[in-house]
């Protein structure tokens, strides 16, 4: 589903991601892991398509197109999805207004046919459950006045609603209390499916305590320096990233001697 | 032809202007003329005339062009659902249209106007004017349905009463004036308790210049809302006179601003408690684009024995080109101590964040954009009348869409 090559990026002149090569299938979930200032969230803005950053070299392939040269309103078109780490708050425009604007665009883009606004409800209504989201929430202006954790839930509402193939999640976790992670995590469970992949960034392996990852990789000074199962992320918890990062540079400089 | 010799062959031809006036409508004129000669007509260097530069269009008006009327009363265009004033005798309200030389009316109330021969247009409007209208609204009146003022092709000067506890909805809408030159003059009585809601909407084309000078004043408990909708592709400017006489007086001044491509549209508000326990809101939004230019201006004035007044101000705009300029300033003189006032101007582009936000839910960039300024607006779409409210929405959302785009 998402093939990324050798990917090198620059953000102000400074290189970020040097190097970064991951490859997701269809039916996966990948945790990506990594200190701060690794290259997460670049990675996640990046594959979105936020402006700002500057592609040095590289291939990503998604469903066998080239995304880097779509829009990024087209890779949403597409199937892609960023839960934001951060999401924008938007003065006067309703959470419905909006959600159903996205969709109706969506579905345009995929040249489907508008969706009748009964149909709509009946697919809010139905996620909404599920997030725990009350109606009220919904009539209030996009996540105007939202709390942490509200912000956090609309979002996975919002990939709920949208149906996306590939869903990058951009530290959904932080901020959360464990009751909102658990809420989150439920959410993001119930959208697990053989068609659909999702990459979960995380600093912390609460978040794979609930969503449990085929796949663990660990980012660093954008570049993976290793991947493994579930039990990598263990792993990191009890030792850190010190000793990890610590024999990825040994054996960084045995090879090079 | 420099300014100053504009101005003379003006003001020759209005010296000429045959026409009986009434002795005080004489002293007025005169009071008028004094004014001009001695200011001449406003250039950059006058205050209040520095970011709108008509003295470039000075040749658009033309003092020996035959006032034609456009009120025919047969039509009322895209206001289907409004009852164009005078088409058919109303209960409750009396209209009095006039034509060449204002008329001798005891309803002109010469001391009142006299005040306010400060702005060059006014007293060119006093100088000029040669058609207009009565306009009173019984006491006790309700009108429903929304009344549609007639709008002039040149220089038009109305006078609207509204009597003690009657509520009419006032719209005032020019359309499809391509060229020339309009000077209008408007006065708005609001009579005690009375509620008085007054929608203007600007839609003129682009080699059209318009000054539009709307004096209001409120007796005891009157309620008067303007809400100034303008798309104009031209030159306009609004200049709103708002006086609060009495306590209990509450006034609303709203504004949308939607300039496009060389365009310029100015707001100056002159908002005057008079009395004590009298209250002003006002909330002028707007977006400019390509080279498009914007002004407000907005002057709050409270006397010093006007305690217990509430006056705020609010002016925000988006800029979506680096060529267009906003020039906001708010301009408070508060004599008295015992007042709840605020002002706020806010200038600044189209939040990037929010629009990658909405593009990354698939949301493309016109209908993302349309989206957000939308939002931002639409605190000024709170309009009571629905039809308008629709109708204000289509144009709206109209305009922020680029042209050929299908939502």
């Amino acid at each position: 589903m998402l093939s990324i090559k050798d990917l090198h990026v620059s953000a102000e002149d400074k290189p970020i991601l040097k190097g970064l090569n991951l490859s997701v299938n269809a039916g996966e979930v990948h945790a990506i892991m990594g200190p701060n200032g690794s290259g997460k969230s670049t990675m996640a803005s990046f594959l979105a398509g936020r402006e700002g950053y500057h592609l040095l070299r590289g291939k990503v392939q998604f469903k066998g197109k080239d995304l880097l040269s779509l829009a990024p309103e087209e890779r949403a078109g597409e199937g892609l999805f960023l839960a934001f780490q951060y999401p924008v708050e938007i003065p006067g425009l309703g959470s419905l207004q909006f959600l159903k604007t996205a969709l109706q665009e969506i579905r345009k883009y995929r040249a489907q046919e508008k969706l009748k606004t009964t149909e709509f409800m009946k697919i809010v209504h139905q996620h909404a459950e599920t997030m725990g989201i009350a109606m009220e929430m919904l009539t209030r202006p996009l996540n105007e006045g939202f709390s942490g954790g509200e912000k956090k839930r609309h979002e996975i509402f919002q990939m709920a609603v949208l149906s996306p193939s590939l869903s990058i999640l951009d530290e959904t976790d932080s901020g959360l209390d464990i009751d909102a992670l658990r809420t989150v995590a439920k959410g993001v469970n119930a959208l697990r499916a053989k068609k659909n992949a999702m990459i979960l960034i995380t600093h912390y392996q609460r978040l794979l305590d609930y969503i449990v990852p085929d796949k663990v990789h660990i980012l660093f000074e954008g570049q993976i320096i290793k991947s493994g199962s579930k039990l990598l992320a263990q792993e990191l918890e009890k030792k850190g990233y010190e000793e990890l990062i610590a024999s990825y540079q040994k054996k960084l400089s045995d090879t090079s001697a | 032809m420099s300014t100053s010799s504009r101005l003379a062959r003006t003001l020759k031809s209005v010296q000429e202007r045959k026409g009986s006036f009434s002795e005080a409508w004489t002293k007025l004129r005169k009071h008028a003329l004094d004014q001009l000669i001695h200011h001449g007509l406003p250039s950059f260097r006058d205050e209040d005339y520095k970011y709108t530069p008509l003295h470039g269009r000075w040749e658009q008006i033309d003092p020996s062009v035959k006032a034609v009327s456009s009120v025919d009363g047969s039509s009322s265009g895209s206001f289907s659902w409004a009852i164009p004033l005078g088409l058919r005798p109303q209960e409750g309200i009396s209209v009095d249209f006039w034509k060449g030389s204002p008329p001798q009316d005891p309803r002109w109330d010469i001391d009142f106007l006299a005040e306010y021969v400060s702005d060059p247009f006014a007293c060119l409007n006093i100088l000029l004017a040669e058609e207009g209208y009565f306009l009173d609204v019984e006491g006790g009146q309700r009108l429903g349905d929304p009344i549609l003022l007639p709008s002039f092709r040149e220089c038009g000067r109305s006078s609207i009463r509204v009597g003690a506890g009657a509520q009419v909805i006032l719209i005032q809408a020019e359309q499809g004036q391509a060229k020339g030159f309009q000077n209008d003059f408007q006065e708005i009585i609001c009579g005690k308790g009375s509620r008085v809601l007054y929608y203007q909407v600007q839609e003129e084309g682009s080699e059209r210049t318009r000054v539009n000078n709307v004096f209001v004043e409120l007796a005891d408990r009157a309620y008067f809302q303007a809400c100034t909708f303008s798309f104009s592709r031209g030159m306009t400017r609004n200049n709103l006179h708002v006086r609060l006489k009495n306590p209990g007086a509450e006034a609303h001044l709203h504004g949308l601003y939607l300039p496009v491509q060389k365009s310029l549209i100015d707001y100056h508000t002159h908002v005057h408690h008079l009395s004590g326990q009298t209250e002003s809101h006002q909330l002028y939004k707007g977006i400019l684009r390509d080279q498009a230019q914007g002004v407000f201006r907005g002057r709050i004035q409270i006397l010093p024995h006007a305690q217990k007044t509430y006056a705020y101000q609010r002016n925000q705009t988006i800029l979506c080109d680096p060529r267009a300029v906003m020039h906001a300033q708010p301009q408070l003189e508060i004599e008295a101590d015992d007042v709840k006032c605020s002002h706020g101007c806010t200038t600044g582009y189209l939040d990037k964040a929010a629009l990658f936000y909405l593009q990354a839910r698939g949301i493309s960039l016109p209908v993302a954009q349309q989206l957000i300024f939308s939002s931002f607006l639409r605190e000024l779409l709170d309009i009571e009348d629905l039809r308008l409210k629709e109708y204000l929405e289509e144009k709206m959302l109209k305009t922020l869409l680029p042209s050929g785009y299908d939502s």
